[in-house]
């Protein structure tokens, strides 16, 4: 009676054991990387808030938190499948070693016992424990990442460990030699090998099977207690105080684990006990269910319970630990993909003129009126009012409706950013003064020439305010009839919508591009019908509420931008977002958060940039708001460089930390290089002070110096955005 | 033909066997008699070299099979000559058969082993030359806990003839079964022996069995040979006091009147072995001489192909 209920327990647990690794999401709909109940916000009065994890079991957390505010619950289920996946690496390796050393020495090799026999009583004189904990405390490992952390411990523990089961084997192998059968086999002529592999194996597996189970259960106690000494995979480590001169860290893991769980054990287990006792209980469930199992099926094996066709049920039982392993190929937590496509929209119907897009003019108007349309049909709802459309106050700015710039007959358009607009068409020869000192004032009296010339100046070394103003001062000299500053376009914000207007055009011009030999005999042609914009622009601001009523309320922000310089970039800019809105609407069940969308006009200028009205108002619940992703930076290219900042997501704000990991797991994964951003200022951190959202900054910008290999085109782009959107919609 | 010269065998630092010494011609059968621990199995499996090197410290002026020195040459072509030029029957069936594989998987691997290809309908027709007529076809779907020990032993007998060996060495193949079924196994080995030719090295303790089935006899005691030679030499003319001790045995069983004749003493155990005669205390011919050597085995005088080890043959057999 006790034997066959021995039996039902351990298959009970093994059973949810594979379930959980299957099909995590059938136990929990939580993420386990998320922080669910850690409340950190900005209130109105500008004060920061922490409502402190861990927080106890109650009401929607039947487990508790642990100290970053993530589900225990949710972490012991999809914990399990790391956890499970270490251990039977573990025992596989002790096998994968012991096994073949075993049979060696069971048929005499001298050195395969030897070898077993000091290893095993090597570290049966050290304690394992200790020693594993020493070594997997060393800097170097603590420093690894998940997965080369993971081999770390599999080589480590599996290698310790492997000794007493090789001397078990040596043993039985010894024993089945003895046997008069094998001299049987002998005389009909089999090979050491052959007789190892028919004979002796064949009667050793089944105790090699029900050892395998019972080895697992000692390995996951081994975890255990590793855990307790914060030893475990996939180490973090952050400063929690530096002061008395004494540095006090917080472990933990970033992947859900339990081992880890137990680490927090020596911080918390007056205050917190529950992020300590419910692994703990999972991994006694767990320990207790294996060695039950492993019980059983030697009392299976041995006949002692009866079962019809027990080899039925043993190979069962095997299949099914194989598959969980095996059948379950990826490392990630997620098992979906989720799809992105560049779809086809409708925007390029719109009866768009060769004019940029921007700040109200009439190709905006067109283009504002459509977004809204879309977001409309999409079930977007207006953040503000009762219109998505929302105009804000503006000066009054500069652009170029058309625009040519021709260097010795060679076309250089492409190449130059307007800084002052005007009605222009001149002619002229160029001048170098690169090396010249720009605040000399007698510079332009220096120049004597009867023609018309355009200065050459290096704007390197100055910066945007002080090229406006030296521009503005040498524009009112008669000589002069253009400027073109040499500057690294990477270094300015601005794309050819300004608030300046001069006399004569100043225009940047890339310093990649070379012109050889600058003297009076190049010839520069400038031509510009110039348009003002309207004093006004239009945001759009459009809200699709969350759904899950314990999380409908925290909310995502995208902000996006839909200026363009030409009607064809506007049209790839408009397909990228309304796909990345499709993709991540799409699968309704996945709407658990509510989704802010911003489409913001003059991004070209931060001058004019639509956000700064955003930021002046209160739309929205300011502690609701988890993250706001900046996608204002994406221009509508073939290809470009992905830009990527981070750095106003601290660790501190943990699920705008863990979506920033996540979307550069996904460069990793891709082999992309993201590029920091080089002309950043306060404008890239304006929500994040003055409303304290956490910001992230993508964008795809063209740039010519990098070879193709790195750039990515706008629907890679969308996949990986539109998937770690997605991973965390819960 | 199988040719053994001074063959000795040594278990750690005992000596079993000390010195064997037979010819085993083509189509022969050589029985060879023996107490329990006089060396017979010893001696069966050492010359297939069935011990491992660190068990069994073997040694002989010459141990050939067929001019193949079985000596020197090494283990990987040594197996290629067990089951195939010389086979084995072992005492206990049930210990010779794997027991977790069935008769047929058996018969399959040790074609395996040998490169050849296993036919169903060959093993067929082979078991039922073993006698196992009707149960041929069912009986390699059976695993060796299922046979009776009669079917068993006729199936290593079968598995032994599986690929023509030229010598079998059938290790006492009756001690373990029924005693009704003995004149079975016997009548069996003698068919094989007649109908194929082979050599039977027939080691038992039954000296009736050996006098069915041998065309010569080897009389083995204290781990070396004492009287050896043709079948009617040894029963009419026994010259060795051991053999004439066993003969008196074997005749008082079978007069069935009065009491039984016993033979004094016991045989000694290998630990016991000291050069010197091995039978001299329970002899009654024996004296000092006895004592200080090992006698030499050598050919009696009046017949030729008859060895004796006694230093006083002539004498005991003049009386």
């Amino acid at each position: 009676m006790f034997k066959k209920l021995q039996l039902y327990l351990g298959c009970a647990v093994l059973v949810i054991l594979v379930m959980m690794i299957l099909f995590p999401s059938f136990f929990t709909t939580v993420n386990p990387y998320a922080t669910e109940g850690l409340k950190s916000y900005v209130d109105e009065e500008g004060t920061y808030h922490l409502e402190k994890a861990p927080f106890a079991p109650q009401k929607g957390m039947i487990m508790g938190t642990d100290e970053m505010g993530r589900h225990i619950w949710s972490l012991i289920v999809y914990g399990t499948k790391l956890t499970m996946t270490l251990a039977f690496l573990i025992v596989i390796l002790r096998f994968i070693l012991a096994i073949p050393l075993g049979f060696l020495a069971g048929f005499g090799s001298l050195t395969a016992h030897g070898t077993i026999d000091k290893l095993s009583r090597f570290f049966g004189t050290i304690p394992t424990l200790l020693l594993c904990i020493i070594i997997l405390k060393m800097e170097f490992f603590v420093g690894l990442d998940k997965n080369m952390s993971i081999l770390s411990f599999v080589l480590l523990l599996g290698f310790v460990g492997f000794g007493k089961t090789g001397i078990v084997i040596e043993e039985r192998v010894t024993s089945i030699n003895r046997e008069p059968f094998v001299k049987g086999d002998i005389a009909i002529g089999k090979s050491k090998t052959q007789i190892a592999l028919t004979t002796v194996f064949r009667h050793l597996y089944p105790e090699l099977i029900v050892m395998f189970f019972l080895e697992f259960a000692r390995v996951l106690t081994l975890l255990l207690q590793l855990g307790l000494f914060a030893v475990f995979v996939g180490n973090v480590r952050f400063i929690e105080d530096t002061s008395n001169g004494s540095v006090k860290t917080m472990d933990i893991s970033y992947e859900p684990e339990w081992a880890s769980m137990l680490g927090a054990a020596r911080n918390n287990i007056r205050s917190a006990p529950w992020i300590v006792f419910y692994p703990a209980m999972a991994f006694f469930i767990s320990v207790l269910g294996l060695n039950a199992f492993g019980e059983s099926l030697r009392n299976v094996l041995s006949g002692q319970i009866k079962i019809k066709k027990p080899s039925r049920f043993v190979i069962g039982v095997l299949l099914l630990v194989l598959v969980s392993f095996i059948g379950v190929k990826s490392w990630e937590f997620y098992q979906t993909n989720y799809g992105f496509e560049l779809k086809e929209q409708s925007v390029s119907g719109l009866n768009l003129t060769d004019e940029p897009v921007l700040m109200g003019n009439s190709n905006a108007l067109i283009a504002t009126t459509y977004i809204e349309q879309q977001l409309n049909q999409r079930g977007f709802l207006p953040l503000k009012g009762n219109r998505i459309i929302q105009n804000y106050p503006s000066e009054k700015g500069y652009y170029a409706k058309v625009a040519n710039v021709i260097l010795n007959d060679l076309d250089i358009t492409s190449e130059v950013v307007w800084l002052a607009h005007g009605d222009f068409d001149i002619e002229a020869s160029l001048l170098d003064l690169q090396d010249a000192d720009l605040y000399d004032k007698n510079l332009l009296n220096q120049i004597d020439t009867s023609e018309e010339i355009v200065l050459v100046l290096d704007g390197r070394f100055y910066s945007e305010f002080e090229i406006e103003n030296i521009s503005t001062r040498f524009a009112l000299s008669e000589k002069i009839a253009g400027i073109i500053w040499r500057k690294d376009l990477d270094t300015i914000r601005q794309k050819n919508l300004s608030n300046l207007s001069l006399r004569v055009p100043v225009l940047y011009l890339s310093q990649n591009f070379s012109i050889a030999g600058l003297t009076e005999t190049n010839k520069v042609k400038i031509y510009e019908d110039c348009e003002v914009t309207s004093s006004q622009g239009q945001n759009l601001y459009a809200i699709l509420p969350g759904t899950s009523p314990s999380m409908g309320e925290e909310a995502i922000i995208l902000g996006l931008a839909y200026n363009a310089n030409t009607k064809d970039s506007f049209e790839k800019l408009c397909q990228f977002n309304l796909s990345v809105l499709d993709a991540v609407i799409e699968n309704k069940a996945n709407r658990k958060r509510t989704l802010i969308v911003l489409f913001l006009d003059g991004t070209m200028n931060d001058a004019f940039n639509g956000i700064a009205d955003y930021a002046n108002q209160s739309l929205y619940s300011q502690k609701d708001v988890l993250l706001y992703v900046d996608l204002t930076r994406v221009e509508g290219l073939d290809k470009g460089e992905i830009l990527f900042d981070q750095n106003q997501s601290p660790i501190s704000r943990y699920f705008a930390y863990t979506f920033s990991m996540q979307f550069a797991e996904q460069l990793d994964k891709t082999n992309i290089k993201a590029v920091k951003i080089e002309n950043s200022n306060f404008m890239d951190q304006l929500l994040f002070d003055e409303k304290g959202f956490p910001t992230l900054i993508i964008g795809l910008k063209e740039d010519r110096k990098t070879t193709d290999t790195n750039k990515v085109d706008l629907k890679d782009l969308g996949q990986m955005i539109t998937t770690v959107i997605n991973q965390n919609n819960y | 033909m199988l040719r053994v010269e001074n063959l000795k065998v040594k278990f750690d630092q005992i000596q079993v066997v000390r010195g064997i010494t037979f010819t085993l011609r083509q189509g022969m059968i050589l029985s060879v008699l023996g107490e329990s621990g006089s060396g017979k199995s010893v001696s069966a499996m050492s010359i297939m070299k069935l011990y491992g090197e660190n068990q069994a410290l073997i040694t002989a002026d010459k141990l050939s099979l067929n001019e193949i020195d079985l000596l020197s040459i090494n283990e990987r072509s040594m197996q290629k000559i067990r089951g195939v030029q010389i086979a084995y029957i072992f005492q206990n069936p049930n210990d010779a058969l794997s027991p977790n594989k069935t008769i047929r998987s058996q018969f399959k691997e040790l074609f395996r082993v040998h490169h050849r290809t296993y036919d169903e309908k060959e093993i067929e027709a082979l078991l039922e030359t073993v006698g196992l007529n009707i149960e041929s076809k069912y009986i390699l779907n059976m695993y060796p806990h299922q046979l009776s020990g009669g079917q068993a032993q006729r199936v290593t007998i079968a598995l032994a003839l599986s690929l023509n060996p030229k010598v079998i060495i059938a290790d006492e193949p009756t001690s373990s079964i029924d005693a009704s079924l003995t004149d079975v196994i016997v009548e069996l080995l003698l068919s094989i022996n007649k109908k194929y030719g082979i050599s039977i090295l027939f080691i038992t303790h039954d000296f009736d069995l050996a006098a069915r089935i041998s065309d010569e006899i080897l009389i083995l005691y204290g781990g070396l040979v004492m009287e050896y030679g043709k079948k009617t030499e040894i029963f009419n003319h026994a010259k060795h006091p051991y053999t004439q001790e066993l003969m008196k045995c074997v005749n008082s069983i079978q007069s069935r009147d009065g009491e039984l004749y016993t033979l004094t003493g016991y045989a000694l155990d290998p630990t016991e072995f000291k050069d010197e005669c091995p039978f001299w205390y329970r002899c009654m011919y024996s004296t000092v001489v006895c004592k200080s050597q090992i006698p030499q085995l050598i050919e009696a005088r009046d017949t030729s192909s008859c060895f004796v080890r006694c230093i006083h043959a002539l004498e005991v057999n003049n009386e």
